[in-house]
């Protein structure tokens, strides 16, 4: 009778062992004493998150002031955002009435509310930074050049679900901030129908009113829009933002891993000294992914959830009076990247908020068919007739918008000079349509002097960026109440 | 090199491991203990303990849990955290503690239950935070959340601004800033709850809005809606340019509840047992205010002055006649003062104030115009007067200052009716000359000579005696009750030519005034129609004519009998009354004289305008040459029957003539539409 409890214990004791083993050897590799390339290759390849990873990269892609790991900050900042917004969802009421009241009870009452508010709204505007940055790198890295076309589309679109992202988010607190922006941004796409109007087809082909009341549910802001914001927030867009992410990702395996210079592997073999370390199918340079990769992944990770924590521990995201739509904001301004296209619609609406910005995209997409050179990729500015232009056009950017925009305040523009003009030259030719045409003048003549593509097409992008950017600026600096402009911030009249 | 980047990638995931390790647990250290409002409850539990009265009690305190606690209101109107710090106010033990832990003071949670009131209906603020920054005021501290002006939250559901339904105490300034509001007749540019003028925003829910409504862009000192209103209050075209609010620079022991009432404006919005009943009484039906003073400081005093003085026109955009000045009262009828307030001058700063319009009941608008007709001195009584001492001497003076303007200096006549006619002095009794001296004849230009002392009535009337010679004496049969129909008849053939068409005079006086039928006996109206007046195209209807146009007595007493039956005017319209002017000669007076300060097209610089229909239709031409003749002291308005060092005298015809250019003016007669005027 000894021998049934004893045998009992002694299963136990062996099936508490296995576990431990399977548990600490094979899951965690914890006791293993040596683990051979073979068993590194495995265990990406085998694993469901890890196989994303080619088993081998090349070492060039390790470099940080290569990429700066931008794309990889987008991406863990868009997980972060998943997390935090699921928790926030824990608490958040999509109702007009209530919205603001589950707000105010996630910062004030929820433990750890303010924080995991807070670190939801500085990954997201972080996140359209980092977008932003990367989007910059891979383009001056040349790195949509030799068969990475479809991965940039892809990009730019990601680009673009970003803002939205974004955007939709911006309208959930329901606060004065939320609701006068996105009717700002509302409007702005609904500028369309000036377009339309000038033409005369707005009775039966209404683009701008058919996305505006799309987004609206209705004609204003209010419990419709509210819905349908929350839904393209947290279902939708991030579906879609998801899927294209995995298969940018997908991309970069299938385009050959990350872009680099055609003498990657001579710079590799001086880093290293001569010796090879490891060398991949065709003879170039490659380590395993494991661990070094997912080292490099996790610096990654670790700093942009770091920054992001400080900076959530440090600073509150904005909360304002509760929205009332019988009380709109002077000035009420779009969120701070969509500023940029407020002030371009502070001189035409359509121009400004429709024509302008297309262009711009479409642009965007087409860079890797307007550019026919193929030598110049995984270098920045490849090279310094590139970082020359570069610089030229940024400088040619800051004079001329500066410039352009200086005039038009100071002394007016053409609808000023000449009362009689028609209304279609007036849009055709607000500052906002000669600046973008002075930046397009000068990235031909860039072509036209130099021959190159490739430069015509920094020197498009930078005065391009450049000009966004001090856009961007004036409306977030130098814009006032009733969008009058004030040379000096500190005088403008208070709030 | 590869190692050398694991390395240092190795090292920057542990670096930065660290710190999200070290600001997370912070985070989770601050969130779960280290908030302020647990530190509170601690102290509180320390406190209650301490103040324990006995072992068990200290015992409970000191088991008390440390939690969030908060009032959620009925139908979650609203949610209140305050209770998690504010732990103590309704624990009496807590009386002389510190704030936060101290009890409430007052009674005011015995009538007002937290479980239903929660803490920021009265008090502001956001009730679901948790700590001081976040509670008061969403961007910075609002001074209108702060104690001083916490009475403005009881307006809220106490205030009523037509009874007096305020509770007693508690209520002192809110009630101050009531007063002054009755005072300083707000309600004559500003709406309140459905009644008052249209220049001004309306104020009912004027607690309601905050800081987006306000422009600070002119304000000097901080920017709160309490500083705005200081100083708006202040200087109302600076705050706000193009504002034609005249200034209130009142003291800061009035300003402070004057800004109290006006933060405390607001209309329900709460489930209605919030609100007393006379508030909700208030909002669907108000009580009608009783006396004509009141109403009148409501809503006329902020233009007109409480006595009626008015604003100087030469100095203030929003100038305003002096209604209490004596020579308006003396020559402004009834009619006109109703005109005037019913029908308004159709300029934004004297509008209509007809009950549809201005909220105001047709009643009280009769309580107002008997207020302002009250500004006229009521004059001495009859006793007073057969009393005075009177002195030719006086009686000369006063004549000639006063009288000869109209009736010429030897009271032969002018403008006005001959006065020295035996056949009138005969005719006419003491009570006939006082009635007439003292109370005028409305809407002609015999003003009422109320203010003129007992003495001075005397003297004239013995002045006119002395002109008195022998009359030719006449008796007349009795005269008998008449057919008014036939005397109707009699009127427009015979009478109308010369007295007017509506006995509103012409070549002869008004004698279907109201005031002349009141002054004058059958016997006085049958002797001069008899006997006529000498030397006035008067002539004497049963003397003076052949047999057969001859009035008998029953021609006499059917025309006595219609002109009793006129006594209560049925016109619907002001007849102008006799106008004999040359209009062109006029206007050559009126642009050399007048135009400076009324205007050369009447529109008013600084002076009123003459030329608005509404005033004209108000105004007879009696008024108007009875203004021009005696001027208003104590203004800028000369009289210009007697002349000053400045101005000339002018002739009664040269004012004959002003009056009938003023009247070419006119293009259209207002009706009194107030007779049918419905109820709002």
């Amino acid at each position: 009778m000894r021998k049934t409890p004893a045998r009992g214990v002694q299963i136990l004791q062996l099936s508490i062992r296995e576990v431990w083993d399977s548990a600490t050897r094979r899951f965690l590799r914890w006791r293993e004493p040596r683990v051979s390339d073979r068993e590194r290759s495995r265990a990406v390849s085998r694993s469901f998150f890890l196989h994303y990873h080619a088993s081998r990269i090349h070492p060039f892609s390790l470099r940080p002031a290569y990429t700066l790991g931008l794309g990889l900050m987008s991406f863990f900042l868009f997980f972060i955002l998943l997390v935090t917004g699921v928790l926030l969802m824990f608490y958040y009421v999509p109702s007009a009435e209530r919205a603001y009241s589950s707000i105010q009870d996630i910062t004030y009452v929820v433990t750890g509310g303010r924080f995991i508010r807070n670190m939801h709204r500085w990954a997201a505007h972080g996140m359209v930074v980092t977008v932003l940055l990367h989007m910059a790198r891979v383009f001056y890295t040349g790195s949509y050049a030799r068969g990475r076309s479809l991965n940039w589309v892809i990009g730019v679109s990601l680009l673009l679900l970003t803002l939205l992202l974004s955007f939709t988010g911006y309208l959930l607190p329901w606060d004065q901030l939320a609701f006068w922006a996105v009717t700002i941004g509302t409007n702005i796409v609904g500028s369309v129908r000036e377009f339309t109007d000038m033409l005369g087809t707005t009775a039966w082909f209404d683009p701008g009113g058919f996305v505006k009341s799309f987004l609206l549910g209705g004609d204003s802001v209010g419990q419709e829009a509210l819905i349908r914001f929350y839904l393209l927030h947290i279902v939708l867009l991030p579906f879609l933002a998801g899927v294209l992410m995995l298969v940018h990702l997908w991309r970069i395996r299938k385009d050959g891993g990350l872009s680099r210079p055609g003498d990657a592997d001579e710079v590799v073999l001086r880093g290293r000294g001569g010796t090879p370390s490891g060398s991949g199918p065709g003879g170039e340079p490659s380590i395993l992914a494991w661990p070094a990769a997912l080292w490099a992944e996790a610096a990654v990770l670790m700093v942009t959830i770091a920054a992001l924590a400080t900076a959530s521990f440090l600073l509150d995201a904005p909360l304002r009076e509760i929205a009332d739509p019988s009380a709109p904001e002077n000035p009420a301004k779009a969120p701070w990247y969509f500023l940029g296209v407020q002030e371009l619609v502070s001189y035409s609406a359509f121009a400004g908020g429709v024509a302008i910005p297309l262009l711009f995209f479409t642009l965007l997409l087409v860079i890797p068919f307007l550019d026919r050179e193929k030598d110049h990729i995984g270098r920045w500015f490849s090279g310094a007739s590139g970082r020359q232009v570069a610089g030229s056009s940024a400088l040619f950017a800051l004079l001329i918008t500066v410039g352009l925009v200086g005039v038009a305040i100071r002394f007016g523009w053409l609808h000023d000079w000449i009362p009689g003009l028609p209304d279609l030259l007036n849009m055709l030719l607000n500052p906002g349509s000669c600046v973008v045409l002075a930046y397009l003048l000068f990235g031909m003549r860039t072509l036209r002097s130099t021959g190159s593509t490739r430069l015509a097409v920094i020197s498009l992008f930078t005065s391009s960026l450049v000009g966004m950017l001090l856009f961007t600026a004036i409306g977030f600096w130098f814009r006032g109440p009733d969008w009058e402009f004030y040379w000096n911030p500190a005088q403008m009249p208070g709030p | 090199m590869e190692e050398k980047l694991i390395r240092f990638y190795k090292y920057l995931a542990l670096v930065s491991a660290i710190i999200c390790i070290a600001v997370f647990s912070l985070t989770a250290a601050f969130d779960h203990f280290g908030r302020p409002w647990q530190a509170m409850q601690r102290e509180y539990r320390t406190i209650l303990a301490g103040r324990a009265q006995n072992d068990r009690q200290r015992a409970e305190a000191e088991r008390s849990p440390i939690e969030v606690r908060q009032l959620v209101l009925p139908g979650e109107l609203r949610v209140d955290r305050c209770i998690t710090c504010h732990a103590g106010i309704e624990n009496p033990s807590m009386d002389g503690i510190r704030i936060p832990f101290s009890i409430h003071s007052g009674d005011y949670l015995t009538t007002h239950p937290p479980e239903k009131f929660g803490c920021t209906l009265c008090h502001k603020g956001q009730g679901r935070a948790l700590e001081v920054q976040d509670v008061c005021g969403v961007e910075g501290h609002d001074p209108s959340a702060s104690l001083q002006y916490v009475e403005a939250l009881c307006a809220q559901c106490h205030l009523t601004l037509f009874v007096n339904g305020l509770p007693s105490s508690g209520t002192e300034k809110v009630r101050g800033g009531l007063e002054l509001v009755r005072r300083e007749g707000c309600l004559g540019c500003h709406k309140l709850r459905g009644v008052g003028g249209h220049v001004g925003p309306d104020l009912t829910e004027q607690g309601r809005k905050g800081r987006h409504y306000y422009s600070f862009r002119r304000i000097k000192g901080d920017h709160s809606v309490v500083n705005w209103h200081r100083e708006h209050f202040r200087d109302p075209g600076g705050v706000s340019p193009g504002s034609s609010m005249p200034a209130f620079d009142l003291p800061g022991r009035e300003m402070e509840p004057l800004i109290t009432f006006v933060l405390g404006q607001f209309s329900p919005s709460l489930p209605l047992d919030y609100y007393s009943s006379e508030v909700l009484q208030e909002f669907r039906s108000r009580q009608s205010l009783r006396t004509g003073r009141e109403a009148y400081l409501l809503t006329c005093s902020a233009c007109h002055r409480s006595d009626g003085a008015g604003r100087d026109f030469g100095e203030h955009p929003y100038g305003a006649p002096s209604i209490g000045n004596p020579d308006f009262q003396a020559v402004a009828s009834r009619e006109l003062i109703e005109y005037a307030i019913w029908s308004g001058r159709g300029t934004s700063r004297m509008e209509s104030w007809n009950p549809i319009l201005s909220g105001l009941r047709a009643e009280e608008l009769e309580l107002i115009v008997d207020h302002v007709r009250g500004f006229r001195p009521k004059g001495p009584s009859l006793a007073a007067v057969k009393e005075a001492d009177g002195s030719m001497l006086l009686g000369r003076e006063s004549f000639a200052h006063n009288c000869s303007l109209c009736h010429g200096e030897a009271g032969e006549g002018g403008p006005g009716p001959s006065l020295n006619s035996p056949d009138f002095l005969g005719a006419a009794s003491e009570e006939f000359l006082y009635s007439t001296i003292v109370i005028g004849r409305s809407n002609t230009a015999m003003p009422s000579w109320s203010a003129l002392p007992p003495r001075e009535i005397a003297s004239l009337i013995l002045l006119l005696r002395s002109w008195q010679k022998e009359s030719r004496g006449l008796s007349l049969p009795r005269i008998g009750g008449g057919n008014s129909r036939r005397g109707e008849d009699l009127y427009a053939s015979r009478c109308a030519r010369c007295h007017g068409r509506f006995g509103e005079g012409g070549i002869g006086p008004a004698i279907l005034n109201p005031d002349f039928l009141s002054a004058a006996s059958d016997g006085y109206i049958g002797q001069t129609i008899a006997r006529g007046r000498a030397h006035t195209p008067m002539f004497g209807w049963r003397e003076d004519l052949t047999r057969a146009e001859r009035l008998g007595p029953d021609d006499l007493g059917d025309l006595i009998s219609f002109m009793r039956a006129r006594k209560d005017s049925l016109l619907d319209f002001l007849p102008p009354g006799a106008s004999t002017g040359r209009p062109l000669q006029g206007r050559e007076l009126y642009h050399e004289l007048c135009s400076t300060c009324h205007g050369r097209a009447g529109e008013g610089i600084k002076a009123p305008a003459l030329n608005s229909q509404e005033f004209l239709s108000g105004a007879t031409n009696g008024f108007l040459l009875a203004t021009l003749t005696l001027g208003r002291r104590g203004t800028a308005m000369p009289s210009w029957g007697r002349g000053t060092s400045e101005y000339r005298r002018l002739t009664a015809g040269e004012r004959l003539d002003i009056v009938a250019h003023l009247r070419t003016w006119q293009r259209e007669v207002l009706r009194r539409d107030w007779i049918s005027t419905p109820e709002p």
